[in-house]
């Protein structure tokens, strides 16, 4: 199609931000063809592999509760779903009915609140105020009435340049408090119910990059103390569930943002979600379109409710996500419209997020001073409820649930990962394994064709020893037999080379002879690349035999090793691309290498380099294949067996590369290193001129082309 | 004599020195004190005023003595005031007064600065800005803090006509105000406007303060018609006061810059005021394609609630000067919008009238008797069921588009038949995506693609839902065109803006995106395909997204058309439609689209959640109700599959699926929004209970009109069909008794008449 070659052209130079705008385009508003409902926002979801799709909304609009609040910055539902807000502007909590309605506010008169961020209420009813103004947590009775202070607390773990600032609180059932303090990159502060200083509780990781540890040491000791100190992000806000659980949310992070930290701080999340194969490092907060450029996400807040979802609010792109209890992706809404207007239940720069027992969220607009309260749709509650068995572990239960979530979207993910876990309970391996295959998810998928396969060896397991005994006796025969052969040959007489081919370059060695050279090289590799300068043991037909098996071999890998081991490859795999890549590379590489070796004075001619390069790709076939056949029969289990093949194929190939360099060049080993390092530095040169001149050239033909269209029209 | 001339020479330099100098001087002090253009501009200005000799209007508020009686019938009587030019119209029905400036009873507290007091108590308002200076900003003018005056004020003999005029600004603009049977018309002459100096006029707003009554705890709401309708009730204290609606009539056109705001299109030229026992509805008849329709909320300007219709004149357009940067100014056109003429109609409405079914039934008066709109309704028995089939779509491939097989047309057969045994007695089906290339590549319909069974295929599928009794609409959209077909180059044949811009859609970054095409061009194009649709067998054609939602002023040398002559040629392009094959469908169009459509297909449901709209209003589900078929939404894509049902049964709309016969899965990567879950096969038993829910509400009153609708308790809702027919919706998850009846949760009830 000639339309879409031009379109594979043009996608191949954007890469180089070479921006091809034709007249100044005005893109226009696209209205949703099936959203007649006008929403505000869209809800998705998006799997492991990042593919996003678009769902039923989770949560609606569903009203606003408008006070006379002044910057407020928390919110807290408590048990029977009386809303408490920090009005901070206004120095006093608000204590709002469940539909909004002002009950009372709460000054402490006799010691003023300042400035309070945080308000918590337990079980009993009390108030914690995080005062932030009078660096202190306060602790009111039911009726308002100060009960206790606690100010900062005093230990000789707390250096003296903590700056003590709590914005929030959160208390546990013994009565510990955990305290936000602004800026505290050691973590959350542990208060026993006294106020005594417990200990500094669920710190971030510093981020330490490769960056960082090349200037650590490249850089003297005056400029590396001038650098920004790589200190942890600090906690933003926390949340507490009926399990004890604390939840830990943090804005400046970009990875691991949320945690869920148990009594001993340690972070429960990692690990746990259906797509940790795909993703081992975990970034939450998700954005509407993804691109290189997108800010990451700001999480300001977190609420967490009775089955552990946990749903955050990203202050940068007013996107609020919402993840289970072992960090799966349930849902996330938001729009990527700016508008002028303001709508319901789209919250610009939001400031604390809440739940009640109904499950509506409450959203808290700092500057506009409003809540904005979202009720949780059918599909959401469906989903919650299916999901929710599906976590704690009751499959069956789940499965006529997510029968129902599936058939009203055939694209949420997570349905057929219920499913899926269904069919594995029911012990139904055969559909759990295609439905974990649909699904994506690796760790399941290589749980069930475990099953599956320990049920076709119990099955054929008479069959397969059978088989295995007569193998082994066939080897022994035939060892024997060749033995006796072997003996009874008299004299190694060398075989006659083979008739002179027509059209054979080099010294005419048959093509047979070259292909076996192959093996030769495998066995001795500075030996056989010698050879193949000094004494022509190979020609171009064998080379391009080795290289077009290589290539196949290439392909093969790419697409047909298994799910297990190479997940990505369910998007589906365009060879093409690949295959041109790695035609291109190689070639690449030959002419780099001999370029360099001619200047290193190496004596390899091109043909040489050229034949010897299509050689050292020969393990890809001899291990790349057979490697790849048995990926299909085994499971993660045995995923060392299938690396250890992997770094076998790959450090085989490196090292017949330099044993190349250095048998066709004749250098020794160190030289041809030295050489081998030089030819890929060169080959980078090479690609990035080769896509400048491309780049270039496009534009020039399109500028040669829109002008003369322009003249045409006019 | 060579010395002579030597010395002439010597001296002839200096002297063109000199009167370059002496130019270039004149030319910086014209520049720097007469930037208007010639001194004689400010003498004329000056003089103007006094040679028309009219006394400047003083600012405040109308005396009510100084009315005079202009005009009276046997239901309202018009008065008048000399000097301001407000009017007052008594319904001598109800005895309800209604005057074209603020209540002066509530004026004292009106707390907004002098020059807006003086804005709001004008008959007219408006925007100019000085186009000499292309980053001057737009200014707003009004009759008394402008300095204006009222030139040529003269009787009628249905009412008055007045010049406004301002000589300062150097503009003029004639109106008029005529009582006719049962409502009171605005206008504009447009001919009479004169711009005599750098100042352009942007909008202008005819008696903006009609009606307008502030929020003093009374029950009241402003109308607007967002999405089907929607209503801004009266607060005192109001979330985000500062927020007001301003949106334009039909959509907005492409060629100009418009606020991004995420709203839904302005379907109705209508909109309308409800204080306590007075109501009233407004209806723009003429020039509607260049009206915004405009409300303030109590609190965002003034403490009145008001709404009126903008008048566009110009609007600003994006002219670029970078290609790569994508730098460029903002200007306005020199020529204004030329509108066949302005006018807008008040209806005021009887005390028992006076909500938005009332304002309702007048539109769908208007629309029956003025613009003959006749009912086109099948007869009372089962609802019809509206099925909408995909054929096919596309999704990003390697090398291009790839083709994404959805259903051929014997599956297609297949699906039907099934809904048929289903129980669905009256299907309507339409075909999308059915076109040569898939849904997302526009442009080139024709032949149908042979993927899916080519025309053959089609032609033997419309045959086989004819023997069972079901038309088929073939689903198009003509004003876009992607891949050049039909004979399209957009350089030549794309709708342009006023800087020669040509707008695109895109579906996908990567992907080349879709051109709009100029309306005659899709003319000739729809014209020559019709023989195609003909030879198919189709009953129709369903108009897409393009004919009948979106039209825009061209620029484009070759195909220049305002406006209004893009909505005449989509209006002639249905007419013909229907002429030739039988019927139009319409996809939520506007309502100038639906004289000549058979039916309404995924109409409006809702509103923008913008925060001051506190309700969506079926407003345009009461209009149709009775004169044609209408849809929702698609029930498989409901955000809320009951609710959504419920809320179906509340506006009178009939169930629409879009069905395939592949799994949505498939199209996770395609460019069309498709409904999350799409394979057929997962919905028979959704469809047989819906059709029977429905049919045992709606099967009766297909032919009626709705005459009432209400709230009667929170999440209850009540919707009447004259005296047949109510049917009762309780959205609440818990039962609701209402009049000794109880109406279980989520579910409806039917009363039937004489109950």
């Amino acid at each position: 199609m000639k339309k879409g070659k031009k379109t594979a052209m043009f996608r191949f130079v954007r890469a180089f931000a070479l921006q091809l705008s034709l007249l100044g385009a005005f893109a226009a508003l696209w209205p949703g063809r099936v959203a007649a409902s006008g929403l505000p926002y869209e809800t998705y979801y998006r799997d492991g592999f990042g593919q996003t799709v678009k769902t039923q909304a989770a949560y609606l609009p569903a009203g606003l509760i408008k006070l006379d609040f002044n910057g407020p910055q928390d919110l807290f539902v408590d048990e029977k779903d009386h809303i408490y807000v920090a009005d901070t502007g206004n120095n006093r909590i608000v204590h709002l009915d469940r539909d909004g309605t002002f009950v009372r506010e709460i000054v402490v008169p006799e010691s003023p609140l300042s400035r309070p961020s945080g308000v918590f209420v337990d079980g009993n009813g009390d108030i914690y105020v995080a005062d932030t103004g009078n660096a202190r947590i306060v602790r009111l009775n039911a009726e308002g009435r100060l009960v206790k202070a606690f100010g900062r607390p005093a230990s000789a773990y707390i250096p003296d340049s903590f700056k003590y600032e709590p914005v929030r609180v959160v208390v546990d059932k013994r009565g510990f408090l955990f305290v936000t303090s602004l800026g505290a990159y050691q973590g959350l502060v542990q208060l026993d119910p006294d106020g005594g200083f417990v200990g500094f509780f669920g710190p971030n990781k510093a981020p330490f990059t490769l960056f960082d540890a090349f200037k650590r040491l490249v850089y003297t000791r005056e400029m590396y103390a001038r650098e920004p100190k790589k200190r942890p992000p600090a906690v933003t806000s926390a949340d507490i569930d009926r399990d004890g659980f604390i939840y830990t949310v943090t804005r400046e992070a970009t990875r691991d943002q949320i945690k869920r930290l148990n009594m001993a701080g340690v972070d429960q999340l990692p690990g746990k979600g259906d797509f940790h194969h795909l993703q081992p490092v975990r970034s939450y907060g998700e954005i509407l379109h993804p691109r290189s450029d997108s800010p990451s996400p700001q999480l300001v807040d977190l609420t967490v409710d009775d089955d552990g979802n946990v749903t955050v609010v990203d202050a940068v792109h007013d996107v609020v996500s919402q993840y289970d209890r072992n960090g799966n992706l349930l849902f996330f809404w938001g729009t990527e419209m700016l508008t002028a207007a303001a709508k319901t239940g789209v919250v610009r720069a939001p400031a604390a997020i809440d739940q009640n027992s109904a499950g509506d969220l409450l959203i808290l607009d700092g500057t506009n001073n409003l809540i904005h309260v979202l009720r949780r749709s059918e599909f959401g509650s469906l989903v919650h409820r299916a999901n929710a068995l599906t976590q704690a572990g009751r499959y069956e239960e789940s499965e006529p649930l997510w029968e129902e979530v599936h058939r009203l979207n055939e694209r949420y993910t997570p349905a057929l990962i219920g499913l899926a876990k269904a069919a594995y309970k029911k012990e139904r391996f055969d559909r759990a394994q295609e439905l974990f295959h649909r699904a994506g998810v690796v760790g399941g998928y290589s749980e069930s064709f475990w099953q599956n396969r320990l049920r076709w060896f119990q099955r054929h397991f008479g069959l397969a020893m059978n088989g295995l005994a007569g193998a082994a006796l066939l080897a022994f025969a035939i060892r024997k037999v060749r033995r006796r052969r072997r003996t009874g040959r008299t004299g190694a007489a060398e075989r006659t080379p083979a008739a002179i081919r027509p059209g054979n370059a080099g010294s005419g060695v048959s093509v047979a002879a070259q292909l076996k050279h192959a093996f030769t090289v495998l066995r001795h590799p500075a030996d056989g690349f010698y050879a193949i300068r000094h004494e022509g043991k190979a020609g171009a037909a064998g080379s391009l035999v080795l290289f077009v098996l290589a290539m196949a071999a290439f392909a093969f890998i790419q697409a047909k090793t298994a799910f297990v081991f190479n997940p990505w490859q369910r998007l589906g795999v365009e060879l093409p691309p690949l295959l041109v890549q790695f035609a291109g590379i190689w070639i690449g590489w030959v002419v780099s290498n001999y370029l360099t070796g001619s200047l290193f004075r190496g004596e390899g001619r091109f043909r040489d380099v050229l034949y010897g390069s299509a050689y050292a790709l020969f393990p890809l076939v001899l291990i790349g294949v057979p490697k790849t056949v048995l990926s299909h029969a085994l499971t993660l289990n045995e995923a060392a067996l299938f690396r250890f093949l992997d770094t076998v194929m790959m450090v085989w190939i490196a090292l017949l590369f330099i044993r190349l360099v250095q048998g066709v060049h004749n250098y020794a080993f160190s030289e041809a290193v030295a050489v081998t390092a030089a030819s890929l530095l060169a080959l980078a040169v090479l690609v990035a001129m080769l896509f400048i001149l491309l780049g270039l050239g496009l534009e020039l033909v399109q500028f040669l082309k829109s002008i003369y269209q322009e003249v045409i029209v006019r | 004599m060579n010395g002579r001339r030597i010395r002439v020479l010597r001296f002839i330099r200096p002297v063109l020195a000199a009167l370059a100098l002496a130019a270039m001087g004149g030319l910086a002090v014209r520049i720097l004190f007469f930037p208007s253009g010639s001194p004689a501009a400010g003498e004329a200005a000056g003089g103007w005023s006094e040679a028309a000799g009219f006394p400047r209007v003083k600012p405040g508020l109308p005396e009510e003595r100084h009315f005079e009686r202009m005009a009276e019938n046997d239901a309202f009587l018009l008065l008048a005031d000399r000097t301001t030019a407000h009017f007052r119209l008594v319904d001598k029905r109800s005895g309800i007064t209604w005057r074209s400036y603020p209540d002066p009873a509530h004026w004292e507290a009106e707390g907004v600065s002098e020059t807006w007091k003086r804005h709001l108590a004008s008959p007219i308002l408006f925007d100019y800005v000085d186009a000499d200076h292309y980053k001057s900003l737009p200014v707003t003018g009004s009759l008394m803090a402008s300095g204006g005056v009222l030139e040529h004020f003269a009787r009628t003999d249905r009412g008055f006509a007045v010049t406004f005029s301002f000589p300062e600004l150097g503009l003029k603009i004639p109106a008029e105000v005529s009582l006719y049977g049962r409502y009171v018309e605005t206008r504009i002459h447009d001919e009479g406007i004169a711009e005599e100096g750098p100042n352009l006029l942007l909008n202008v707003k005819l008696y903006p303060l009609f009606g307008a009554e502030p929020s003093l705890g009374q029950e009241g709401y402003l109308f607007i018609p967002d999405g089907s309708g929607a209503l801004i009730r009266f607060e005192q204290d109001r979330a985000m006061p500062q927020l007001v609606y301003n949106e334009s009539v039909y959509g907005n056109d492409l060629s100009f810059f418009h606020e991004q705001t995420n709203r839904q299109r302005v379907l109705m030229p209508v909109y309308g005021l409800k204080s306590g026992d007075r109501a009233f509805v407004a209806i723009i008849t003429e020039g509607e394609a260049y009206a915004h329709v405009f409300a303030a909320p109590s609190g965002a300007v003034g403490r009145f609630n008001w709404v009126t219709a903008e008048w566009q004149y110009r609007k600003r357009f994006f002219q670029s000067v970078g290609r790569h940067t994508g730098e460029g100014f903002y200007a306005y056109g020199r020529e204004p919008f030329a509108a066949s003429g302005r006018a807008t109609r008040y209806y005021p409405l009887l005390p028992g009238e006076s909500d938005y079914a009332g304002m309702a039934a007048v539109y769908r008066t208007y629309l029956m008797e003025e613009l003959g709109v006749r009912p086109q309704v099948p007869e009372p028995g089962d609802v019809p069921l509206f099925v909408d089939v995909l054929g096919a779509d596309n999704e990003k491939g390697w090398f291009g588009d790839r083709y994404l097989k959805v259903t051929t047309w014997e599956e297609a057969g297949r699906i039907i038949r099934a809904i048929r045994e289903a129980g669905a007695g009256r299907i309507r089906v339409n075909a999308i995506g059915w076109q040569q290339g898939g849904y997302s590549d526009y442009g080139g319909h024709f032949p149908a693609d042979a993927r899916l069974g080519g025309s053959r295929g089609l032609k033997a599928f419309i045959a086989d839902a004819h023997a069972l009794g079901i038309p088929v609409f073939l689903g198009a959209d003509y004003t876009l065109n992607a891949n050049g077909k039909d004979g399209f180059w957009w350089r030549r044949d794309g709708l342009r803006n006023p800087a020669g811009a040509v707008p695109e859609k895109r579906d996908d970054r990567d992907r080349e995106p879709a051109r709009y095409v100029s309306a005659l061009f899709y003319r000739e194009t729809l014209l020559s395909d019709l023989p195609d649709y003909e030879a198919l067998g189709a009953d129709g054609i369903y108009f897409e997204n393009g004919i009948g939602q979106q039209a825009s002023t061209d620029y484009n040398p070759r195909y220049r058309s305002t406006r209004e002559e893009a909505i005449a040629v989509q209006v002639e392009l249905l007419r013909r439609t229907k002429a030739r094959l039988g019927s139009a469908v319409g996809h939520n169009p506007n309502f100038y689209a639906v004289p000549q459509l058979d039916h309404v297909h995924l109409l409006a449901d809702g509103h923008s959640h913008d925060v001051f709209a506190a309700e969506e209003v079926p407003f345009a589900q009461i209009v149709l109700h009775g004169l044609r078929t209408y849809t929702l939404g698609y029930s498989n894509a409901r955000d809320e599959w009951r609710d959504g049902f419920l809320r179906s049964i509340e506006y009178g709309a009939y169930p629409a699926y879009l069905l395939g016969a592949a799994s949505a899965d498939d199209l996770r990567r395609s460019y069309g929004d498709w409904p999350p879950g799409l394979d057929y096969r997962n919905w028979l038993e959704t469809i047989r209970r819906e059709v029977r829910e429905a049919a045992e509400a709606l099967g009766d009153v297909t032919d009626r009109f709705i005459t009432g609708h209400h709230t009667p308790a929170p999440g209850v809702k009540v919707t009447e069909y004259g005296d047949a027919r109510r049917i009762i919706v309780n959205y609440n998850p818990t039962d609701v008794q209402l009049d000794g009846r109880v109406i279980p949760a989520k579910d409806f009830v039917v009363v039937k008449g004489g109950e």
